[in-house]
């Protein structure tokens, strides 16, 4: 061992990470139950050997290390700046170091390395200081920062370079560390999944957004929010939260046991089962931009409360005769319309579907006891939803290929891949808010379905008979609750949004001038006579001008509203073209169709904005 | 079998078997431990005697090249090491099979270069 050598490698991650540097100082006499010695490769390499008990693996080739770190590379390719790397397992540093040489420095590399022994013989023996001095590689290793993990990959991983992952993992690795791995790739994949579910969500939704926010405009001048809820409703009782599950139809009936002695919750899809079983919940809960108005056309659902993000369907919105709740979705107008008058607009977490919003309001709200039932998040008896929600009587459908996961009253339970993203979330939002609020208590009275960390399990009736005692009128509590704005208030927020066509009108015509700065970069790009003093001057404009649409509130809609744009320009952000004439031509020609497509949006949502927000009073 | 059919044969096998390595990331502890017949009856073939007439210091290192491919097999099969694996075969038994096969011809074909 090279004392040397192990300090010389400190000293360049102190250049980034003093912090991280110090740790390993702290944890260099760690061990795990790996053993790990370096050999000479033949071709002169250092490789490293480990074992454990009788067996030993190698982590790099005996004769020829140096062959498989390069056809490594020849299939990488050139990576493009922003590029994130995933390195599963470090060994002797052939792989971090090949890629560290042959990208460029923007290219994002997270090394996970599930053994700290291997890491700290690798840090001992091997100079990596030249390539840890280069950029700042984010190292997360097992028993010394694994939990960063999550946090790091959330920084490194965006929209715009998912499609450039790379993730490899080290040879022999899978071998000892197969379950460490999955924790850490587990996560990963769950990310990219997101990342283009929400672009695809948005991009599906996108032309709905800005109508549902223009539309609910009107409502959330009302002042109605999920804490103004939290106030009119006492929380020390117990919440139920009823969503459409399959297992719903089992216990349905007792419900009614529950009536004025929990705070009844329902998702929108359960609207019409409940309603159908005769019992009315204290509010339902809907979340998104567009569904089947059906779902909740059943007589005597028009009087329930309805709580919602300000992106929801406005049809759904407009329809209730009840109080109309809403929560901050990240909406710039109606989050501006509280923040002018100096009042806080409550969030709730958003987990992809109406039950894990409704499961984070209910947390957020205070309530200690948090009963849920039809949350099945699988196919109980192959059905996806509970009969009378979508059908009379839902199909039974196939779930042979399904992915399986424990099941609350079986082993393994059949469920889809959005429903196990939803279950991931329930399982992690679960153990954060336990950490936060050490005697909350969720109960799943799903009766089938599947498990959910950090519930216990039990049935409706015995879970209501133990803690449905008081009697509250939650119906009577929520009509006299009271909105956040005074009259005064609600006239300051009128006035603005009456301003906001006008801000369409200003992107309108800031969007025509973007289009000539763009035409006549075209121009001197094409005449191959590019002056860089000129082009430069027209980029600063053109900066100034874009500046000047971005920042006002109203841009956001456009933005929304104009996602398939957006995605086109965006997922291409990274390629890079052959020069930088080439490069400016490539700029010049997106920005022009781009600023095309926003002259007309702006239009658009000018006319939306002055019919939704103009007769506000 | 005769030495230059056996040799070309497991040459192809070895490129399937890097194929599968490199190209898919497959696991190929199994393909290479299915070849054990082959090497065992393509190795003792060197080792029956000095059949190419060498000097007997070259004789003996080379002897010792053999007996080493085998043994780093055998330890590679016997630690389940997948990696020992595929660089005894692609690295060490490699350079035997090339006493029989023209590589300049091949080197476009297989993964080894």
């Amino acid at each position: 061992m090279s004392e040397g050598v192990f300090e010389k490698n400190l000293k360049a991650m102190e250049t980034w990470y003093p912090e991280f540097a110090d740790l390993i100082r702290e944890k260099e006499g760690i061990e795990d139950d790996t053993e790990v010695w370096p050999e000479l490769s033949w071709d002169g390499q250092t490789i490293f050997r480990m074992k454990k008990g009788e067996r030993a693996l190698y982590l790099g080739g005996k004769r020829n290390a140096q062959r498989p770190v390069e056809r490594w590379q020849e299939r990488l390719g050139e990576l493009p700046k922003y590029a994130p790397v995933f390195l599963f397992g470090v060994g002797s540093g052939a792989y971090l170091k090949a890629l560290i040489c042959k990208t460029k420095k923007e290219v994002n590399v997270v090394v996970y390395e599930p053994s700290v022994r291997i890491f700290l013989k690798l840090l001992q023996e091997i100079d990596l200081s030249e390539e840890i001095k280069n950029r700042p590689i984010a190292f997360i290793i097992e028993e010394i920062n694994a939990e960063e993990f999550e946090a790091v990959m959330n920084k490194v991983l965006v929209f715009e370079n998912v499609g450039f992952l790379i993730e490899e993992i080290h040879p022999n690795y899978k071998e000892w560390y197969a379950e460490k791995l999955t924790e850490k790739v587990r996560p990963l994949h769950r990310k990219v999944e997101s990342i283009m579910m929400n672009k695809n969500t948005q991009r599906k939704f996108s032309t709905h957004l800005a109508d549902n926010v223009l539309q609910n405009m009107k409502y959330i001048c009302d002042g109605y929010h999920t804490k103004c809820l939290a106030q009119a409703v006492p929380v020390d009782g117990p919440a139920i939260l009823v969503s459409a599950g399959p297992s719903l139809n089992k216990n349905i009936h007792e419900l009614k046991k529950a009536k004025n002695r929990a705070f009844i919750l329902a998702v929108d899809t359960a609207l019409k089962p409940l309603i159908k079983a005769g019992i009315r919940p204290d509010a339902f809960m809907t979340i998104d931009a567009q569904k089947p108005l059906q779902l909740v056309e059943v007589e005597g659902a028009e009087t329930i409360p309805v709580v919602a993000p300000t992106c929801a369907l406005h049809k759904i919105i407009s329809r209730q005769k009840g109080k109309k709740i809403f929560y901050d979705d990240g909406y710039a107008m109606p989050y501006h319309i509280y923040d002018m008058n100096g009042k806080e607009f409550p969030t709730v977490a958003i987990g992809g579907s109406v039950a894990c919003s409704a499961f984070s309001m209910l947390y957020k709200m205070g309530f200690q006891t948090i009963i849920l039932v039809g949350q099945d998040l699988a196919y109980s008896d192959n059905k996806s939803h509970a009969d009378g929600t979508f059908q009379e009587k839902m199909p039974e459908e196939n779930t042979e290929h399904m992915i399986m996961v424990k099941g609350n009253y079986v082993d393994k339970i059949p469920t889809r891949r959005d429903f196990r993203n939803f279950l991931e979330w329930f399982n992690q939002y679960i153990k954060g808010a336990k950490g936060h609020r050490e005697n909350l208590r969720v109960v799943n009275a799903t009766e089938g379905g599947a498990f959910i960390e950090g519930t216990e399990l039990c049935t409706l009736k015995e879970i209501i008979s133990e803690t449905c005692h008081r009697e509250i009128n939650y119906s009577e509590r929520i009509e006299q609750m009271e909105s956040a704005f005074s009259e005064e208030e609600r006239k300051k927020a009128a006035e603005y949004l009456h301003s906001i066509p006008n801000d369409y009108a200003e992107i309108q015509k800031a969007a025509k001038l973007l289009e000539t700065s763009y035409r006549k970069l075209q121009k001197i790009s094409n005449s191959g006579n590019l002056g860089q003093k000129e082009a430069g001057k027209l980029l600063k404009r053109i900066k100034k001008l874009t500046k000047r649409c971005r920042e006002r509130e109203a841009f956001q809609l456009i933005d929304m509203t104009m996602a398939t744009a957006d995605y086109i320009i965006r997922s291409e952000y990274f390629y890079e073209g052959e020069s930088s004439e080439a490069e400016i031509k490539e700029i010049a020609r997106k920005g022009i169709l781009y600023n095309q497509v926003l002259q007309e949006c702006a239009e658009l949502l000018k006319q939306m904005a002055e019919e939704a927000l103009l007769p506000i009073t | 079998m005769e030495m230059e059919a056996l040799a070309k044969q497991l040459n192809s096998k070895i490129d399937a078997i890097c194929e599968e390595y490199y190209d898919y990331k497959e696991d190929i502890l199994n393909q290479g431990q299915g070849l054990a017949d082959e090497i065992r009856q393509y190795c003792a073939f060197f080792l029956q005697g000095n059949i190419f007439g060498m000097e007997e210091k070259e004789y003996a290192e080379f002897g010792h090249y053999v007996l080493q491919v085998l043994e780093d097999y055998m330890e590679a099969v016997k630690q389940q090491d997948m990696l020992y694996m595929l660089d005894t075969l692609d690295n060490g038994l490699r350079e035997l099979l090339n006493i029989y096969i023209d590589t300049d011809a091949d080197a476009e074909e297989g993964c080894h270069e």
